[in-house]
């Protein structure tokens, strides 16, 4: 790593610094936080956050089981061969 | 490259209580703090104790990596399944089984979760050691 990729890759990440800095992170109400804030009981389980990961939001936790699994096939295609 | 003897009974010891604490995590997950995904690393590292302390090739006898990858595809397979049937009740992981017990499909989906993340980190703690020490 010459001195001036690594004076590249400072600049690069301040510029996405100063991008992702300038978005507008304000909280918008009626987003869906606050349905969940409000309405999780209707899953019918006093844990709110399984509720939500599990029930409501299954899919999402499906992509993530199915990231994990790409993640550990990716790991065996690279490192399971016999080493020559 | 084994351990003591003391480490190796104690892991022998505790391990086992991993596993049940990490079943406890999965089953009681709707119920109480826990789900599949911190269940799952609990199981791992039951597992990943007993390599760690007993060495990789007396471990990898017991359990084996066909095995483990068995598990993951397994209950992999298990989660979508729980999400098409959701399909033929109304929408995909739609919650069928409510009424039957509390949660419905919230366990069954928590241990699915479980199962693959203990395998999955099992395996790729393996594949590591294995391309380590390349035997």
């Amino acid at each position: 790593m010459g001195a001036g990729e690594r004076i590249a890759g400072v600049l690069i990440t301040l510029a996405l610094a100063t991008l992702l800095l300038s978005l507008d992170y304000s909280r918008s109400g009626f987003g869906s936080y606050s349905y969940y804030i409000s309405s999780w009981r209707t899953v019918g389980i006093p844990n709110l956050v399984t509720a939500i990961v599990a029930d409501w939001r299954a899919y999402d936790s499906l992509g993530e089981a199915t990231l994990l699994f790409t993640a550990v096939t990716g790991v065996y295609l690279l490192l399971g061969g016999k080493k020559k | 490259m084994k351990m003591s003897l003391v480490v190796r009974t104690t892991t022998k010891l505790m391990s086992p209580f991993l596993v049940a604490y990490a079943a406890y995590l999965m089953i009681y997950g709707q119920m109480s703090p826990g789900g599949g995904f911190q269940a799952g690393v609990i199981l791992a590292v039951s597992v990943i104790l007993l390599v760690v302390s007993h060495g990789y090739r007396s471990v990898k006898k017991r359990f084996r990596l066909k095995e483990v990858g068995a598990i993951e595809g397994i209950s992999a397979l298990g989660l979508v399944l729980i999400g098409i049937t959701g399909i033929i009740f109304g929408g995909f992981f739609y919650n069928f089984l409510r009424g039957y017990w509390s949660g419905g499909t919230i366990p069954l989906f928590n241990i699915g979760v479980g199962l693959k993340v203990g395998a999955a980190f099992v395996m790729v703690f393996y594949i590591m050691l294995r391309w380590v020490e390349s035997d």
